[in-house]
């Protein structure tokens, strides 16, 4: 039957007796590693003059055609109208006398835009943000695509349990919501999505790591140094000095006004390193008088003593002894800051004040990198693909293309299965050709892996198995490029939870002294999910010196991620497929209309097969003739009905020493038992009654921990633990 | 045999697989739908008598708010379309203090 071909909208000429046999498929259950195209058999173009020109004079001395190296959209009609391919891929190659091609549709589409490329590519300009306690804080806040999970991430944690638990922010790392990551994926490459996983818990509450341990303050540099200091003073009797600089070792600022006043040039946090000795004294008696240090910001042209104080470095301190202090006061564009030196807080003012003898001091300023999260770097080793991987692996999905628009389906099996639209084939059907009751390519323990950073690990893996004795024994049929957080947990925020490792803990002896270094991680990608919880915490950061009182927490959890627990929630109806697997390869008649319109989400009956069947794959169809099918039974059992309990208690509502129980029979019993036990249920008290007496009343003599339980026929319920005496409802 | 999916009765919790919890007055709950369903062959119910608000964000997703203390039970019904099946979900157990 001749066919019409249109190659990059070009109607291109075939051989009238030029077969091209189509094979469609989405979701081969053979092979859970990848998801499948459909396509055609390699076919020959004639080298007609229209063909030449189609395809750009390929072949021919001198041409310059791009063809076998680009996308050639390509469309397949029947002489009917029916459709085959709609915007498929065609890939062309020479075949000596005429060309070659071979059509590809479905998702092929998908796969090709994301091909070579990185998650890179994506504009991440929501997730940029300063690293500051405010910020995190804002991330717990309010929705953003980025949070802040509060986890040991085996970095310097802080003090974080006791009654008010720290938490050092300078070992947190932000994570990306995956849901937010998944729809920017495919609105910037203009592609529609959609699919009820989308909706559900499990993928709205998931969360990407930023997969490299940063500190704060990890990469601070130093823009400015000086260790020969002059002095300014102002307020009479009770001097105030500024610290000034005659010179300097380093200067990277704007400006130095008066050259006590350092101007930078860039907003940010910047840390005040200070040391020397400093000799300060009465103005009359000329005893010690103890002295402070501080910070002031934009005060040029003020007198010393009328600054207003900014950061505190120290007070308090003793004239003659050495000190070594540090601040760190947050600056913007072009703000200048000094450094003052005035009369401790709680020291009077008799007697006057001013310095003495300086015999040290040195001054320096330093820029603290606050973190700064490149998004687009570490996810540049995150290809698109391999991220597209990991969700349709970890939801068991099958990826459906609607034929005439870039919209892609993705669906779990137990969706396709509970579907109602089939469609009798019954009249297609020719015969069968085989019946098999293994699939290929399984083992007995078909593994799902994470990566681990303990090589040998695999507590968080999970297997689909498959009770078949012919199989091999196990295979891996996805490696994550997820890491599984570690084994053991610790104790974080008084509760026990997973250590997800982004700094390794050295340990070294300094002068006999033990020292715990911190020693960054890359390349770590964890998924976690967060937890909202009302905690009172104090958030802080070392680095810049910042802290807040904080209760609207969000901890990390790692509910359903296991890969045993995926299995259970996403592959349990392909397990029941794949346990009492029936296979049959069967010969059917399909018109081009079938073919056309073939909805691969459907299940299809057939009489003669006695069942509704996934169609797995239709090999090699060419118009006019039988086609090959392989057909996967879907065997439904009976509606699962849940039988009601013989006897159930619903509510207990205590009142103080009275029990009022109401509870349900469901098996013709005429009289039930309430059982009380008063010794942590190793003996029971029995009070037979009639079942119409319900509530049944029950009065406790004296107080004690019981647990009542009801029995009927033999039968009982569930034991419910009470404190006698108390005031409460008990619902079940 | 593939047990009969059209069958499986809802399960829906407070997030976690939480089935009770307890909030103060006014905070913003949310209740998810745990069980996968073709939505084109079903409708959802939820039955949360006592609620001051419902905020449907999907059939999987509901925000709920309570205004008045006390102890509210909720919960979801399945119907297919074609009206073979009717699945009621697991009660919740929610006490506004």
């Amino acid at each position: 039957m001749p066919l019409f071909l249109y190659i990059n909208g070009k109607l291109a000429d075939l051989d009238p007796k030029q077969a091209i046999a189509q094979t469609k498929q989405v979701n081969d259950l053979n092979s859970l590693q990848d998801r499948q195209t459909s396509y055609t058999n390699k076919f020959r173009l004639p080298k007609t003059a229209n063909n030449i020109k189609i395809m750009d004079f390929l072949t021919l001395p001198g041409n310059n055609s791009a063809i076998p190296y680009q996308k050639n959209e390509c469309s397949l009609y029947s002489e009917s109208g029916a459709c085959f391919i709609y915007k498929g891929w065609a890939i062309i190659t020479d075949g000596g006398d005429s060309y070659e091609a071979v059509l590809y549709d479905g998702i092929i589409d998908l796969y090709k835009t994301f091909e070579n490329k990185t998650l890179a590519e994506l504009d991440f300009s929501d997730l940029q943000h300063p690293k500051n306690v405010t910020q995190v804080k804002l991330s717990w806040d309010i929705n953003k695509p980025y949070r802040y999970i509060l986890a040991d991430y085996n970095g310097d944690t802080g003090n974080t349990n006791g009654q008010l638990p720290e938490v050092d922010i300078d070992y947190l790392v932000p994570s990306v919501n995956i849901a937010w990551l998944w729809n920017l994926i495919f609105s910037t490459f203009n592609i529609g999505y959609k699919g009820a996983v989308f909706n559900m818990q499990e993928f709205k509450n998931l969360w990407l790591t930023y997969p490299q341990g940063i500190s704060s303050g990890d990469s601070a540099v130093d823009i400015f140094e000086s260790s020969d200091c002059g002095y300014k003073s102002s307020g009479g009797a009770v001097l105030t000095y500024y610290i000034g600089y005659n010179s300097w070792e380093t200067n990277e600022i704007v400006a130095a006004i008066d050259n006590r006043h350092l101007k930078v040039a860039e907003s940010g946090y910047y840390r005040v390193e200070i040391s020397g000795n400093v000799e300060t004294v009465a103005l009359g008696f000329q005893y010690p008088k103890k002295f402070k240090l501080y910070l002031g910001r934009n005060s040029q042209y003020t007198p010393p003593h009328q600054v207003q104080q900014s950061v505190l470095l120290a007070d308090n301190i003793t004239p003659g002894e050495d000190f070594s202090l540090q601040g760190t006061i947050h600056l913007n564009t072009y703000d200048t800051v000094c450094v003052l030196l005035g009369k401790a807080s709680n020291t009077s003012s008799s007697n006057g004040f001013y310095i003495s003898e300086v015999n040290a001091l040195s001054v320096k300023l330093i820029k603290v990198e606050q973190n700064k999260y490149d998004f687009r770097q570490v996810f540049s080793e995150f290809s698109i693909k391999d991220f597209m991987t990991e969700i349709v692996q970890r939801f068991g999905l099958t990826i459906f293309k609607n034929k005439y628009e870039n919209t892609y389906e993705f669906l779990t099996l137990q969706e396709q299965l509970q579907t109602a639209e089939t469609e009798n084939w019954s009249k297609k059907f020719s015969k069968t050709i085989s019946e098999k009751y293994t699939y290929g390519s399984y083992a007995r323990q078909n593994w799902l892996r994470y990566s681990y950073n303990d090589k040998e690990g695999n507590y968080n893996d999970g297997f689909l198995d498959i009770d078949n004795t012919s199989l091999e024994a196990a295979k891996d049929i996805f490696k994550s490029k997820i890491y599984s957080p570690e084994k053991f947990s610790s104790n974080y925020l008084n509760a026990r939870h997973n250590i997800y490792k982004l700094w390794e803990k050295e340990t070294e002896q300094e002068d006999g002294i033990e020292t715990v270094k911190y020693k960054p991680l890359d390349k770590r990608f964890y998924l976690m999910r967060a937890e909202n919880i009302t905690q009172e915490v104090r958030v802080k950061s070392t680095a810049l010196e910042e802290e807040l009182q904080v209760t609207n927490l969000w901890v990390e959890n790692y509910w359903k991620l296991p890969f045993y627990d995926i299995i259970q929630g996403f592959y349990n109806p392909l397990r029941q497929i794949l346990k009492n697997a029936v296979i049959t390869t069967a010969e059917l008649y399909l018109t081009e209309a079938d073919i056309a319109n073939l909805d691969l989400r459907k299940l299809y009956y057939i009489e003669q097969l006695a069942g509704y069947f996934i169609i797995n794959k239709i090999n090699n169809y060419i118009p006019g003739k039988p086609v090959k099918c392989d057909l996967v039974k879907v065997n439904y059992s009976a509606p699962v009905t849940v039988q009601p309990p013989a006897i159930a208690i619903h509510k207990v509502v205590v009142n103080n020493y009275i029990l009022k129980i109401y509870f349900e029979v469901n098996n013709n019993a005429d009289t039930v038992t309430l059982d009380v036990s008063y010794d942590g249920q190793q003996t029971w008290n029995s009070s037979p009654m009639v079942v119409s007496q319900n509530p049944r009343h029950f009065s406790i003599s004296g107080s004690s921990d019981i647990h009542i339980r009801m029995e009927a026929n033999g039968e009982y319920s569930e034991i419910v633990p009470i404190t006698i005496p108390s005031n409460t409802t008990i619902f079940l | 045999m593939i047990p009969a999916y059209k069958h499986i009765p809802p399960f829906i919790d407070f997030g976690f697989g939480l089935t009770t919890l307890t909030v103060p007055l006014n905070k913003n709950i949310t209740v998810w739908l745990n069980t996968i369903y073709n939505k084109e062959a079903y409708n959802f119910n939820l039955a949360s008598q006592g609620a001051a608000s419902v905020n449907t964000i999907s059939v999987y997703e509901y925000q709920l708010k309570y205004t008045q203390t006390g102890t509210y039970h909720i919960s979801l019904t399945v119907t297919a379309k074609d009206a073979t099946a009717s699945l009621e979900s697991n009660i919740l157990t929610l006490t506004v203090v």
